[in-house]
Formats: structure tokens, sequence, C-alpha cells
């Protein structure tokens, strides 16, 4: 079986290496013997959202969000369709602002984003939140590391992705970093979270596997897993001395 | 009387810094408690010269520094680390009377390009030079866009601005502006028409967001630009490189004036454009400009040549946290087409702030190493598996590559490497962990062993 995956705006999210993650998806699920296909849609091209097996985008500018957000309004329901049919969809760094109910910009403007979570953001333009970070999931049994890059705010998350250990969370006084529901996979982290996050990446290639009805194989750690354990390390000393 | 002991105060805290051997932000940090517009109540001279952008900064300050000083012209200016307003008003009352007057002809300041709002709150430059805006040290600065709305307020209305015209977002700082001299690079035969890192910030008009077109690019969103959808497109410089050719190392500039490279990377080479175009601007003739420029050593140590048992070693500072920078650095020692081991060191991301985060590295090219005549690549560091997992991605042989963490270690497998000839990359902050294991040799006129 052929997985599709799909990187959305590449050209516009994708400020600080998120091409990466398909990467680290592409190669994951190539060892467990899957082929995979790999798309990058952007501005205005034609996207059948239900064509995919996962579907990423990354973080941007404040205006590069924006201008996501414009191309992204008309296309609201063939995506709540595919998130409706289980695709599987990450949306890292301020993306993630993008698919609750409004966004509040730097100026004080308030625009409605694409509705399909309860959550709200709002962007400051002076002041960035920037700190490295240690977060754990319910869902993963490790804690993932990483770095949040972001003016913005998220308020109202009901089912946060991560506890915050160390580090900001979707808003000052707020232990929940992320959002997640159903396919849908949020987290404010920025970068390359599944290659700093091998067991990250793992998690949705399971799901994948599961999808194509072949069974899972443990990779043989390389060095991303060592790569990991460096940062947690590094991490933990700074935070916890 | 706040101003004088504002003045004096800062004096004698300097004075006691240098006797003991440490600079610090404290005797401007203590002036500034002392009287906070301390920089508003003294009589500046009528030249200001002001230096921001990303990355050449320091390079083009020390070199127009050797320039004034050619032109025997008296003036005073930073040194790198002190580009804060802390250290720009230790500066600035260092070289004042304690009555407040401004004791040379000519202020030439570095200044940091996200705090320059702070510095220029008090006094405004009447020159000022903005080299380039490139991603880098995100994890303080955001983004460049970012950078850009944070240098916006701090360029006054009636300054003299000479900004890069290759630079679409830099150039933004001059549109539907008047006092504004643009230097930039003519299309050179390294020049591409598509685009070449792994990402492109050129992709975009800065203005309208439409798709822009490039006649040809130097390198990343450094080139010859236009936007079809509003008009925005490179300003023709008054300072133009005509000819680049880094092979035999000059330069020429609108035709007639060959300069030297001590560096020969294009990198230097609009560190070099900035000075000339600055230089001219403020008034020193074009000659005493080429023939200071033509016999400058590189002094601030970016490029070190070192000894490693029976190899030779140049350690080549490239930036952490800014893929233009390690980019540079990768193209020029491949460009050397010497058989050659590589040396990447990753270990402490920033020597002023703590970060774990790595991201950066997948924003370089590292592929430009699967060229023929890198034999050998040792990775090395805290970050040296972060390193590892970077390569896997590129086309670099496997078997080319050793992982080893510890820096003493990778030093001593790079000894006894075959290979006689060794570059080394790596930022400020981890330089000296390989320094310190190698006999480090003179720099000779030419930086360029
Ligand atoms: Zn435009």
């Amino acid at each position: 079986m052929k997985i599709r995956l799909l990187h959305l705006y590449d050209d516009l999210l994708n400020l600080y290496g998120e091409y990466a993650n398909l990467s680290a998806m592409e190669r994951a699920l190539s060892e467990q013997g899957l082929e995979v296909e790999t798309d990058r849609k952007s501005l205005g091209d034609e996207v059948n959202f239900s064509e995919y097996d996962w579907i990423t985008l990354g973080a941007g500018t404040e205006k590069a969000l924006k201008r996501a957000l414009a191309d992204l309004l008309p296309r609201k329901e063939g995506l709540s369709t595919a998130l409706a049919e289980g695709r599987f969809l990450l949306a890292t760094g301020n993306s993630l602002s993008l698919f609750g109910e409004k966004i509040t910009d730097g100026e004080g403007r308030v625009e409605p984003a694409l509705g399909l979570f309860s959550y709200e953001t709002k962007v400051s333009g002076s002041e960035r939140r920037l700190s490295d970070e240690v977060c754990q999931s319910d869902l993963l049994e490790e804690p993932c590391v990483g770095f949040m890059n972001t003016a913005q705010s998220l308020y109202g998350v009901k089912t946060p992705l991560f506890r915050v250990r160390h580090g900001l969370g979707n808003s000052t006084d707020d232990g929940g970093e992320g959002f997640f529901e159903g396919s849908f996979f949020g987290t404010q982290l920025t970068g390359p979270v599944l290659i700093k996050n091998p067991h990250f990446a793992s998690f949705f290639v399971k799901k994948l596997t599961e999808k194509a009805g072949i069974p899972y194989r443990e990779p043989t750690p390389g060095y991303e897993r060592a790569a990991y354990e460096a940062t947690l390390k590094a991490l933990c000393e700074r935070f916890e001395k | 009387m706040r101003k004088f002991l504002a003045i004096a105060v800062c004096r004698i805290l300097h004075w006691i810094g240098k006797r003991i051997g440490r600079g610090s932000s404290l005797p401007g940090q203590a002036a500034l408690k002392i009287c906070p517009d301390i920089l508003s109540r003294v009589r500046l001279p009528d030249t200001v010269i002001a230096v921001t952008g990303s990355n050449g900064k320091t390079s083009t300050v020390e070199m127009i520094a050797h320039v004034l000083a050619a032109a025997g012209k008296r003036f005073s200016y930073n040194r790198e680390g002190s580009n804060q307003i802390e250290g720009v008003t230790a500066l600035v009352l260092c070289s004042c009377t304690l009555g407040g007057k401004f004791k040379n002809d000519i202020l030439l300041i570095e200044t940091d390009e996200r705090y320059a709002r702070h510095t220029f709150r008090y006094f405004s430059p009447t020159h000022y030079v903005i080299t380039n805006l490139y991603r880098d040290q995100l994890t303080r600065n955001g983004h460049p866009l970012w950078v850009y709305e944070a240098i916006l307020p701090s360029i006054p209305k009636d300054a003299v601005l000479l900004l890069n015209a290759d630079d679409p977002l830099v150039s933004l700082f001059g549109r539907g502006r008047e006092n504004t001299v643009w230097f930039g690079m003519e299309r050179q035969s390294f020049s591409t028409e598509e685009p070449t890192g792994i990402y492109d910030d050129g992709k975009y008009c800065p203005l309208c967001g439409g798709k822009m077109r490039y006649a040809y690019r130097h390198f990343h969103h450094i080139g010859a630009y236009a936007c079809p959808a509003c008009g925005y497109r490179r300003e023709e410089p008054a300072y133009r490189i005509t000819e680049a050719d880094l092979e035999n190392g000059f330069l020429t500039i609108n035709g007639t004036d060959k300069i030297p490279l001590a560096f020969r990377s294009l990198y230097n080479a609009y560190n070099v454009l900035a000075c000339y175009a600055l230089c001219v601007t403020v008034g020193i003739d074009r000659e005493t400009v080429v023939g200071s420029i033509g016999n400058y050593v590189l002094k601030n140590g970016r490029v070190v040549n070192f000894r490693l048992g029976e190899a030779l070693g140049t350690l080549l500072t490239s930036k952490h946290e800014n893929s233009v920078s390690y980019d540079q650095s990768l193209r020029y020692l491949v460009g050397q087409k010497e058989p050659c081991a590589v040396c990447v060191i990753v270990d402490a991301v920033s020597r002023k702030y703590f970060t774990s985060d790595v991201s950066w590295l997948w924003d370089i090219d590292f592929g430009i190493l699967s060229a023929p005549c890198v034999e050998a690549v040792y990775l090395t560091g805290r970050y040296a598996y972060d390193l590892a997992v970077r390569f896997s991605y590129t086309d670099v042989d496997k078997q080319k590559l050793t992982v080893l963490p510890s820096i003493p270690e990778a030093v001593a497998a790079m000894k006894s490497g075959k290979q006689k000839r060794i570059y080394a990359v790596t930022c400020f902050s981890d330089r000296d962990k390989l320094l310190s294991l190698t006999e480090i040799l003179p720099n000779k006129e030419d930086a360029t062993p």
C-alpha cells in the first residue's frame, strides 16, 4: 500500500526547518516496507485533502500565517472531511492557531480562523515566547523535547497534547501545550519535531502501519535516539539543577 | 551635574575594568542608571555612523575603522560584544570630555539589530548601514521579518541610509525614501537563476506577498529580484561589484576600482562593498578607500590557521544558528578543491545564552560536503548525534563520517587521520575547544593559506 504525505504551505510555513518532519516520516515509513509519496502544496494550489494519509504544516511569520489562513478558509470543508475520515494532521508552531475559532493579531484585530476547534489565539505585536521545552503526552511513553518560538498564546484548549514539564505552555498560566482531537495533533513546538523526537514519529508510523494492515516493526535505534537522549539530558540538567 | 557624574563614573569603572582585564556592560549600565538620557546630553560629532544587520556587522565596522584610520580621521568605535545600549553608552562617554563634548570627528557604532531602537532613542546616526537580514539566532530573534520590524523605528528620517540592494527585506527600509544609498553586486559567473539553499526566503515579495522573480541570485535570497504583482524590485545600486573574482582574490567596484580580497568569500565581498560605499559617502577619497581596504588584514580572527600533527588546519568561524554563515564556509572550503578532512563542532549553541535547539542544522546545506575533495568528516561536540542525523539526510558518504561527541577524541582521531589538510567549521562559542588542542599559526597577509 502506498502512503501519501502532504506538506502544506511548504514554502511559506517552513521557518525553522519543519520540512524535515516529512523527511523523518518518509524514512520511517519506508523502513516499514511501505511505499511513500510526498506532495507539496501551497497558496492557490488545488488540493484534495482526502487523498492524503498524513498532512503537516509548520511555523511561519505572522504575516505568512495570515496568508495561509486566507488561502485555507475556502477549503475548510475539504479539510474537515479529511479529518472526519481519520486522516492524520500534524500542525506545528504557530500554524496550530489556524484551526481554532479566531485569531486576535498584534494590532488587536480579530479574524475568524477555520473554526474546526474551540480554542482561540492571541498574537503579540511586541513580545515573543521563546523557550526550550520538555513536555509529556499521555499518548507517548517518553517526554518530547523541542523549542517554542512564537508570538502567540492559545486560550480555551480543553484537550492539550502535552503537559509542560519545562518551558512554556499554550499561554502563560497554562500547564498544557498543544492540542489534539481525533486524528488532529497540534503543538506549538517549532522545527523538526519528529526528527528530535523519534518516538513521536513512531507514534504516527504505528498508526499508518495499522491503517495499511501490516505489522509494525520496532526500528533499530540510530543516531536519532542518541541525539534525543543528548538533548533531553542537556535540558534536564539545565532546568533541574 | 548628573551628566558630569554619569560620565565620571562610567570612565572610572571603564578604567578599573581595563586594569583588571575585564570588559563588561557595567560602566554603561551605571551611567544609564545615574542619567538615563545621558546620550542626548552629550555633544556628538557631525558624523555618526551605525552598522547593523544579521551578518558581517563586526567585519564591516573593523574594515571601516581601518579606512578611517588610513584617511587620518579621529574616531571612536565599539569592538564586538558591546553593541547594545550599555556598550554604546560606555563607548560614547569614554570618548567625551567630562563636560560632555565628544573628542573625535567620527563616532562609529556596530549596533545589535534587535536593540537598535533603544540605542538610538536619545541620539541619531547620520549614516546608517544595513548589511542583510538572514535567519540568524532565531531562538532569540524570532525570524527575519520580526527583526525588520524591530529595526524600523530606529531609522531616523534625515539619516543617510546605506542599504544592500540585493536583499529584498533590507531594501524595504529604503522604499520611497530619499537619502538612500544602495550597494549591490552585478551578475557573476557563479550567480544562479534558481535558488541554491535548503530553504528560500526570497520566494515571496516582502511587500505584497506575491511570487518574486529573480534575474539571478548570488546565494539564498540575495540577488536581483522583482515582484510582478506590485512592482517592488531591486534598486539600481550606486556602488556595485562589477566583478567578483574569488579565484584570484579581487573585486572590481563600479568597473574601475580593483580591490584585493583578504578573504576570498562572497560574504567578505559584501563587507568590502558596504565599507567602500560608506567611506566614499562620508567623503573619503576613493584612492584612500581602495588602497587601505587593499592592505587590510583580517584582524577579527574569524579565520585561524593551525597545525595538528602533520596536518595544516584552517578554522572558518561560522555562526551557529545561522545557516547562511555555515553555507558560506562550506562553499568556501569545497571551492579550495584540496583533498581534506572537515570537522564540524556543535557543543554550546551560544556563548551568551543557553539553548538546546538545533533546528537550524536543517537549514544548512551540508550536502555541499559531498564534493569529492572532502575525504573525511568529523562530527563532534554535545550535539554530534544531531549532526549525524542531519548528515544522514544528505549525499555525504556515510563511510566518510566519524561521529564522536568528545571533542578531544575527535581531534585525536583527526590527528591520526590520512588527510594533511583540515577545515574546521564552528562558532565562537566552540572554537577554542578545538584550537586549544592544536598549535595556532600566525595569520599570514592573505588569510587563505
Ligand atoms: Zn510585491
